[in-house]
């Protein structure tokens, strides 16, 4: 006898053991009968197979909502029960089922078949779940996704807080805690983690070359054409020559200071007042820094500095530069200018072989300054014309 | 080009690289921890090819589970069969994302089966083969099967797949984005395009400048 009960022990103990299990390490229940047996013992039934991920904190927070409510509850959240393979509204049917084994309660039903149930009886009809579907409505339309699916452990959750607590919404922080809960929505395909990490690579890969071609483009068009001008000056015939503003400045300032030392009876002369206008004009076309007007600035210091020699020596010429450019001196020749019957002043390497005009840098590149619409051009820097100084400050510095 | 110029690109890039990575990084969700259901196909498969999961218990006789585990076992590449009811609420949505997880935690590159009385999938993880079963195949039943079907067609499948030529491979990359390859030439094929347009309409402003300053 004692060795048949021993021996029936381990039967029993061996089959306990062969079982499959659920939550809680109790076996699955997969019969109507087995899941009435389960929950006579605990009224929350969480399969893994609609446990989200883990069926033992679902049910212990399911659990923890259940003892909340004024009324037996049962949930149960698994496989459909092999009885009712095929059935129409199982869920539906395993409560009614149920409920002639366990009683009267409120009974939540979802299976990994078919649609969900839940619904009171007894003293539990009077629960208002309508403020629980509200929830789930509104998790779901307020969900991290274009289109969100609460999980039926989120759904059951929701609906125990409705039964917990009649007439009280759920408050919008309560709801987004839940929805913050791994097990809230069904995942998706786009919730993948290892396209949101690729996606990463793709941002940082994109937006680096993006900046990478745009800045070397860039960099091209804008600042490496003039970065290598000065780098490799253009020595060929022609090419805009920089001019030496600090040169420019010093010779400017020469004839200042010689100006300055004139005496009230030299500067009552003609050639003084001459030299005073093309100081004048000098300095106000000085600032502007552009090539053009140093040049120009140049010339105009040169014309004051001989005006200046002129009030001793009134026999002197006037300055004219070389029309060709007059950054090569004083001319001291004519030539006629190809396409006009004018005789120009010219140095005398300019005579023997003309060289090409003094060149003007634009944003469309260099073209000989005769053909921009300067004062210069107009003038040939005073080479064409005896009041460049007066032309010069008509023209509000130079800008022609 | 000046050195100025390539050093101001380069930190360019690198800062806008990191501004795109760091932007992309604020999206991403944490890694899904496989769940308990995977977890226990995988401490089953540890020693076996083949894991029965308790709500699927019957579907296979002993004897055919004997017979698919030997079989599975001998195929090259190795096949691990689960037999479970499909669900996507156990921690994951499609039946190849739970295949993916149980082959992550195992470990073990191969041809991983997951069938049921309702239907099968099957996913290459850790392999790449062009001579292939199926990547992410799913057949579903729609009447269900009768006794011996399901371990018929799960031996004609492994059948199948035995001696077809594989190379083992990264699996876990981005399948939106194709892998590494495709997620590199996604990034270089969107940057380059935007870098064209960038470089165009900066241009263009620096035309406009320098088109006012050379009217002043």
């Amino acid at each position: 006898m004692t060795r048949g009960l021993a021996a029936g022990l381990l039967l029993l103990l061996g089959l306990l053991i062969a079982a499959p299990t659920g939550a809680a390490g109790r076996p699955v229940a997969r019969t109507i009968d087995e899941m009435v047996a389960q929950l006579r013992t605990d009224p929350v039934l969480v399969q893994p197979v609609m446990g989200t991920g883990d069926a033992h904190v679902a049910h212990d927070m399911l659990a923890g909502l259940a003892e909340r409510v004024d009324a037996p509850v049962y949930v149960v959240l698994g496989a459909l029960p092999a009885e009712l393979d095929g059935a129409e509204h199982p869920a539906e049917q395993a409560a009614a089922l149920l409920r002639q084994e366990l009683g009267d309660g409120l009974y939540i039903i979802k299976f990994d078949e078919g649609i969900d149930y839940a619904r009171g009886f007894g003293k539990a009809a009077s629960l208002d779940l309508n403020l629980g579907y509200r929830a789930i409505r509104a998790a779901e339309e307020e969900g991290p996704e274009e289109y969100n699916r609460t999980t039926a452990v989120f759904d059951a959750a929701a609906l125990l807080r409705a039964a917990a607590e009649p007439g009280q919404p759920i408050s919008d922080r309560t709801l987004r805690k839940l929805m913050d809960e791994p097990w809230a929505f069904i995942a998706t395909e786009s919730n993948e983690h290892a396209d949101q990490v690729a996606r990463r690579w793709v941002y940082a890969i994109a937006a680096g070359l993006a900046v990478a071609i745009a800045g070397l483009t860039l960099s091209r068009v804008a600042v490496g054409a003039p970065m290598a001008a000065r780098r490799a000056p253009d020595h060929s015939p022609g090419a805009p020559e920089p001019p030496d503003l600090a040169d420019t400045e010093r010779v400017l300032d020469q004839a200042q200071h010689r100006f300055d030392a004139l005496s009230a009876a030299q500067l009552g002369s003609a050639s003084a007042h001459s030299a005073d206008e093309a100081l004048r004009a000098a300095r106000t076309v000085v600032g502007s820094r552009k090539d053009l007007d140093v040049v120009g600035a140049r010339v105009l210091a040169l014309i004051a500095g001989r005006e200046l020699d002129r009030i001793d020596k009134p026999s002197l010429a006037a300055y004219r530069p070389c029309v060709v450019n007059p950054l090569h001196g004083e001319a001291s020749e004519t030539i006629q200018l190809s396409g006009t019957a004018l005789d120009a002043p010219v140095c005398r390497a300019c005579a023997r072989q003309p060289g090409d005009f003094l060149r003007a840098r634009t944003w469309r590149g260099s073209r000989p300054y005769l053909d921009t619409d300067t004062v210069w051009a107009s003038t040939g820097f005073g080479a064409l014309v005896d009041d460049l100084a007066s032309q010069v400050l008509q023209c509000q510095g130079g800008r022609g | 080009m000046s050195r100025l110029g390539l050093l101001l690109t380069t930190i360019s890039a690198v800062v806008a690289a990191w501004i795109g990575w760091t932007v992309a990084s604020a999206h991403i969700s944490a890694f899904p921890p496989s769940g308990d259901r995977v977890l226990a196909a995988v401490a089953g498969l540890k020693s076996s090819h083949v894991y029965v999961d308790p709500d699927s218990e019957g579907l296979l006789t002993p004897a055919e589970i004997a017979r698919i585990d030997a079989a599975a076992a001998a195929s090259r590449p190795e096949v691990f069969v689960i037999i479970w009811r499909e669900s996507s609420e156990a921690g994951y949505y499609l039946p190849s994302q739970a295949l993916d997880q149980i082959g992550a935690e195992l470990d073990r590159p191969g041809y991983y089966i997951s069938a049921g009385a309702k239907g099968m999938a099957a996913d290459e993880v850790g392999i790449k083969s062009d001579d292939y079963v199926g990547d992410d195949d799913t057949i579903e039943y729609d009447d269900g099967l009768s006794a011996g079907e399901l371990a018929t067609g799960l031996l004609a499948v492994i059948d199948e797949n035995d001696g077809r030529e594989f190379a083992e491979a990264d699996t876990t990359g981005s399948q939106y984005w194709g892998g590494r390859a495709g997620t590199i030439a996604a990034g270089a094929f969107i940057g380059t395009l935007a870098g064209i347009g960038l470089a165009g309409v900066l241009a263009i402003a620096w035309f406009v400048v320098r088109t006012r300053r050379g009217a002043q």
